[in-house]
């Protein structure tokens, strides 16, 4: 997908406090369609509420959101993800008590009825393996079928701009592997925003990495840059370290 | 609708049909009066059932709308002379009371605690004013709310637009049943629509449908309004039942009926509060008659059981039994299963 000049969204001065602390401070980011960018950061930098800022369902305490242009600061949670915003959190945000299929075609009535939303969810199963557990409750599934299964709902519902908040936690090696697969291929139509704390996986899947620390962007560089920067370890591993 | 819910509800409408229709023939017409009640009580546990169970909105309140919904009635009955108009403005009123509500509780984000605290306390509130209305000036055009005395002589359901074909017991024990199966076949319906997967959604994960787009306050205020819908239709019937109306059924009491009926019948399913309902208003009946044992002191030791023993209620340990044989007799060595 190419870049065009108006960004999917940006926030300019984005800050969350929590009585005396700020969560989030100052944060000005620009994610261009189609674009994949990772989220990295030490555990408390503010990424996980910088998602949740995005998505409302933490309303900042300062600064502004824009979606193509168009401020949404104002939007409720509901009304950010009709904009075409999914979000997967970082534990497994699904529906223990009904079936997979069940999960994944409420996520596709958000969007679509009867024929259209069957086939979303046929195409979701089909993409993410899924038939094996289909007719599965949620809360008989582990945690990285749960972790796909949540993905595959916010596939099925068609976003512009997915956020992925650790995707991977919990995953086997060979489940990461297919991950990061997965994520360049919802990547050829769909723009990502990824946290993740696996250098590795984020030096497979993104060019351009924003590092947070203490609620604010410390960094923005490319993957490899962000490898090799010393100060970069140093906040990120909480001493003089080169990111392994 | 898949095949196997259709010829299920298509046997639930053919088999209580035909037994509301026969059943009058074979029973006395204090087993006939006692049934009807029993299908009123059934139809506003049945609003709560949906409310609760399915939607995940809990409601202390569901007598409220009952109440308002046989005080609506009473008041357009004896003002028209007729039932027609009376029968939707009975229904229509507990709705308009509960978006009211709704939109307040909901869009507030209260949650499920007050939400409980203030449907109990409307009641209550309803309850207090209603008893205080003896005053002749406490007028609905003709009809004299008449305080703690109720309103008497409510005109029974006519045929629409003929006052003179009017419903006697029989045919109110017949009118009364073909609305409960009417409310259970449309509830069962309902749940498989959209609507009804989305509401069940909202009740396991209601950030996650934010998440995914669905505006769960409005969600909420629908849900309720079709519960208060269900209920004042039930206060229909009890009104008409009873030919009279007091607050009694907004006090405190009473408002806790439908909360006992589902949670033994067994919340997340609509027979099980039917089925907790007539055997409850049963008991009462019954041990209403003697003088040994107070009916609330052996209603509330059974509640006490229940909640300890069966907590689930009656219907889904039932399910959950025969699912448990099943599986036993499936995994028998010898016993191929898939």
């Amino acid at each position: 997908m190419s870049e065009t000049a108006t960004p999917i969204i940006s926030t300019r001065n984005i800050g969350k406090h929590f009585g005396g602390v700020k969560a989030l401070e100052g944060i000005d980011f620009d994610l261009a369609e189609g674009e994949l960018r990772c989220l990295i950061g030490p555990n408390g930098a503010g990424k996980s509420t910088f998602f949740r800022c995005l998505t409302k369902q933490y309303k900042p305490s300062t600064g502004e959101i824009f979606f193509r242009g168009r401020n949404v600061s104002r939007l409720k949670t509901h009304e950010i993800a009709r904009l075409g915003i999914g979000i997967k959190t970082q534990v497994p945000n699904v529906f223990d008590g009904l079936t997979v299929y069940e999960n994944l075609h409420l996520a596709a009535n958000a969007r679509m009825y009867g024929a259209a939303a069957d086939e979303a969810c046929d195409a979701a199963i089909e993409r993410m393996a899924l038939q094996r557990i289909v007719d599965e409750r949620l809360d008989r599934l582990s945690h990285g079928q749960r972790q796909w299964v949540e993905l595959a709902m916010i596939i099925t519902s068609r976003p512009v701009l997915i956020l992925l908040d650790e995707p991977t936690a919990g995953m086997t090696g060979e489940e990461v592997a297919k991950t990061a697969e997965l994520i360049h291929e919802i990547n050829r139509d769909t723009s990502l925003i990824v946290v993740e704390h696996d250098m590795n996986f984020v030096r497979a899947i993104a060019r351009k990495v924003t590092v947070f620390h203490q609620g604010r962007i410390f960094a923005e560089e490319s993957a490899e840059e962000i490898m090799h920067d010393p100060k970069i370890g140093e906040i990120y591993l909480g001493k003089r370290k080169k990111v392994q | 609708m898949n095949r196997s819910l259709t010829i299920q509800l298509g046997l639930v409408a053919i088999v209580g049909g035909l037994l509301v229709l026969i059943l009058p023939s074979y029973l006395g017409i204090d087993r006939v009066l006692q049934l009807t009640l029993n299908f009123a009580f059934s139809v506003l546990a049945l609003s709560l059932a949906f409310l609760w169970g399915y939607a995940g909105v809990f409601s202390f309140g569901q007598a409220a709308f009952f109440g308002v919904g046989a005080y609506a009635y009473a008041a357009a009955a004896i003002n028209f002379g007729d039932s027609t108009w009376a029968v939707p403005i009975a229904i229509l009123t507990p709705v308009l009371l509960s978006v009211l509500l709704g939109y307040f509780m909901f869009y507030a984000r209260l949650t499920s605690i007050y939400v409980a605290v203030i449907t109990l306390v409307v009641t209550l509130i309803i309850y207090k004013f209603m008893g205080q209305t003896a005053k002749p000036s406490y007028m609905i055009g003709n009809a004299s709310l008449g305080g703690y005395n109720g309103i008497p002589a409510i005109p029974p359901l006519n045929v629409p637009g003929r006052i003179d074909l009017w419903a006697g017991p029989v045919e109110m024990f017949r009118i009364a049943g073909g609305v409960l199966l009417a409310v259970y076949i449309g509830l069962r319906l309902l749940l498989v629509s959209r609507l009804g997967r989305v509401l069940v959604g909202m009740r396991e994960n209601e950030l996650r449908m934010e998440l995914m787009g669905f505006d769960t306050r409005l969600l909420k205020v629908v849900a309720f309004a079709i519960s208060a819908a269900i209920a004042g239709l039930g206060g229909v019937l009890f009104a008409n039942w009873n030919a009279f109306i007091d607050p009694h059924v907004f006090n405190l009491a009473f408002a806790a009926q439908p909360i006992i009926w589902v949670i033994i019948g067994g919340l997340g399913t609509l027979t099980g509060p039917i089925l907790g309902t007539v055997v409850l208003s049963t008991l009462s009946l019954e041990l209403g008659t003697q003088k040994m044992l107070d009916v609330n002191l052996v209603l509330g030791a059974i509640f006490t059981i229940f909640v300890l023993l069966v907590p689930q209620g009656i219907i889904p340990s039932i399910r959950a039994f025969l699912e448990n044989r099943r599986a036993g007799a499936a995994n028998k060595p010898g016993v191929a299963h898939e």
